[in-house]
């Protein structure tokens, strides 16, 4: 592990220390906001950092998972409905993404976003999904445990891009990406990995969007299915640098912190001035805060 | 019979304005390959250029589509020179996201300035309409659907018949080949770059006209010009004719017969369908430049 990789692990150990030292409910909010937007970052750098494919519209899952745990929380219990909102994206992901993934580069952005959209129009307009009314959710515990179950899927992400980073797996996947063709005439089954990197970032995102449901305690299609987490989610990756494992943290931790700054700060004016300093960071850091080597 | 015809003028005449939308979109996307997350926020820029001129002196919104086409020009190079060109040379996405941060910035900005209250322009035509045979037209949108369609060849015959024209085709095409005789890329894409502005906001004048705006409405307009890219392609100005006039004729029948609520769903799901069976739209060819 490099140097940055082992401090990470280090501000996560600190992390976990966090809700004993203080208690501050707002701040265990903003960090617990700025783990998911963690966790979601690098389990899209698994498919856009590492294998070239970006699913723009990959909050979807976080959608499904979030409906998938939503639906069932009205007669099974808490951990029965995480495991749905793991399985349900992740079987949806097996169904779309051979399909989508014959796209490439922006057409699969797109095609993924659109499948975002219609997700999100078609729970709205279901009767079990609660329509446009959403669903209310019972939490089972309070803030605190809710952050410690963000902080160990954050960590999981993480060590999950340290694997794909360092094993035989994520070479492929890393082949994959320089050149598709190359690729399969050396070898790869190049179908399979990609399906599988794209299974691994829907299952990810799916637990992220079933524990979002549960904490925030009411969703409907506009909150879990918003374009915006999408495009927060890439503003961090590409932000924190793409195809590194430490880059997508530090992205999403900086842009949320920042974020919720501004707000605070100056909450009139918030909007104009985080469109602005999304734009400035990008305009200084055009290749990403953390570089791979 | 007669609702299928009225159904039928309907989303052509709502099409035609959507074809004259997406063109800045297509435009950036096909000769730069920028997906332009702040169009649809140009495009209500553009409306509400027209709603304070028609405020403050009378001005009917139609008439100024010029001044707002100067005006998209001049913010297109602008946005051109500071911020794209910087960093159009580096990862493909990360203009994209500039563009989200400018979209962010812009709305808001609007908001701060115009408040989040539905406007509108009241012009003195709005209410008329007409009987053609037994089909009903509104004035406006058939007055809309006609500027779109002029104002769609003029865009065509720039692109195809001059000679800056000729040389976004190229540069679209191949790049190198284009500088191999003199065309200079970085002239082209800002002369891209402002075009495609000055269609978004001069197309805002009439999407003011069609219908009540707010700050936020240029989400949903990027996704609809996102739709006409790929329904038409990204080839020719006539692909967006086709990709806007399927998504007009899609959003009125499915509005009709399966219910408001799901129009979008069944544009989208249209969309992955075209995709799939092929993936550079109805017509085809990937960039500008291919004949």
């Amino acid at each position: 592990m490099g140097k940055l990789e082992k401090g990470l692990l280090l501000i996560f150990l600190i992390l976990g220390a966090v809700p004993f030292a203080v208690d501050d409910p707002y701040l265990l909010r903003v960090l617990t906001s700025a783990l998911m937007l963690t966790t979601l970052a690098l389990a899209h750098n698994l498919l856009l950092g590492y294998t070239g494919y970006p699913a723009f519209g990959g909050v979807a899952f976080f959608g499904i998972g979030a409906y998938a745990s939503g639906v069932l929380s009205k007669d099974f219990p808490f951990w029965m409905s995480i495991l749905a909102s793991a399985v349900v994206p992740t079987l949806v992901a097996l169904l779309v993404g051979p399909v989508l993934l014959r796209l490439k580069s922006h057409y699969f952005a797109i095609a993924t976003l659109a499948l975002q959209l219609s997700f999100s129009e078609m729970v709205n307009n279901l009767a079990f999904t609660g329509g446009s009314q959403g669903i209310n959710l019972q939490p089972p515990f309070g803030n605190i445990p809710f952050y410690y179950l963000f902080l160990s899927l954050a960590v999981l992400s993480f060590l999950l891009n340290l694997y794909v980073d360092r094993s035989v797996f994520g070479y492929a996947l890393k082949a994959i990406r320089e050149d598709e063709v190359a690729a399969e005439s050396l070898g790869v089954n190049t179908a399979l990995f990609k399906t599988v990197a794209f299974l691994m970032m829907a299952s990810l995102v799916g637990v992220c969007g079933g524990l979002y449901a549960f904490w925030i305690t009411y969703i409907d299609n506009t909150s879990v299915f918003d374009p915006l987490l999408s495009v927060k989610t890439f503003v961090a990756l590409l932000l924190g640098g793409v195809g590194t494992t430490v880059g997508p943290v530090v992205g999403a931790f900086l842009l949320e912190i920042s974020s919720e700054i501004l707000w605070v700060s100056m909450p009139e004016i918030h909007g104009v001035l985080l469109g602005s300093f999304v734009v400035l960071i990008l305009l200084l850091f055009p290749k990403g805060i953390i570089r791979s080597n | 019979m007669e609702l299928i015809l009225q159904l039928l003028i309907e989303g052509l005449l709502l099409g035609g304005f959507y074809s004259f939308m997406a063109l800045g979109f297509a435009l950036s996307w096909g000769v730069m390959g920028i997906i332009n997350l702040s169009y649809g926020t140009f495009i209500v820029i553009g409306a509400y250029l027209a709603y304070t001129l028609h405020r403050l002196s009378g001005v009917d919104p139609i008439l100024s589509i010029p001044f707002s086409f100067l005006a998209g020009v001049v913010f297109g190079y602008l946005v051109q020179t500071v911020f794209i060109r910087r960093i159009m040379t580096f990862e493909s996405f990360m203009v994209l996201i500039l563009t989200f941060g400018l979209d962010i910035a812009l709305s808001h900005g609007l908001n701060l300035i115009f408040k989040a209250d539905i406007r509108s322009i009241d012009v003195p035509y709005a209410e008329s309409s007409f009987f053609v045979g037994p089909v009903i037209i509104t004035a406006v949108k058939l007055l809309v659907f006609v500027i779109s369609l002029v104002l769609t060849g003029l865009v065509w015959f720039f692109v195809n018949r001059t000679w800056t024209g000729m040389a976004i085709r190229a540069v679209a095409l191949d790049k190198e080949g284009a500088t191999l005789v003199g065309v200079s890329p970085s002239y082209v894409y800002t002369v891209t770059m402002a075009l495609s502005t000055g269609i978004a906001f001069s197309s805002g004048n009439l999407y003011g006209v069609l219908q009540g705006f707010t700050p936020f409405d240029g989400g949903l307009l990027t996704v609809k010009a996102f739709l006409v890219s790929i329904l038409g392609g990204l080839g020719r100005v006539e692909s967006a004719l086709i990709g806007g006039i399927f998504l007009g004729l899609s959003e009125t029948f499915v509005g009709f017969y399966v219910g408001e609520d799901w129009k979008v769903f069944f544009a989208l799901i249209l969309m992955i369908a075209i995709l799939l069976v092929k993936p550079r739209g109805l017509m085809g060819g990937k960039f500008y430049g291919e004949a």
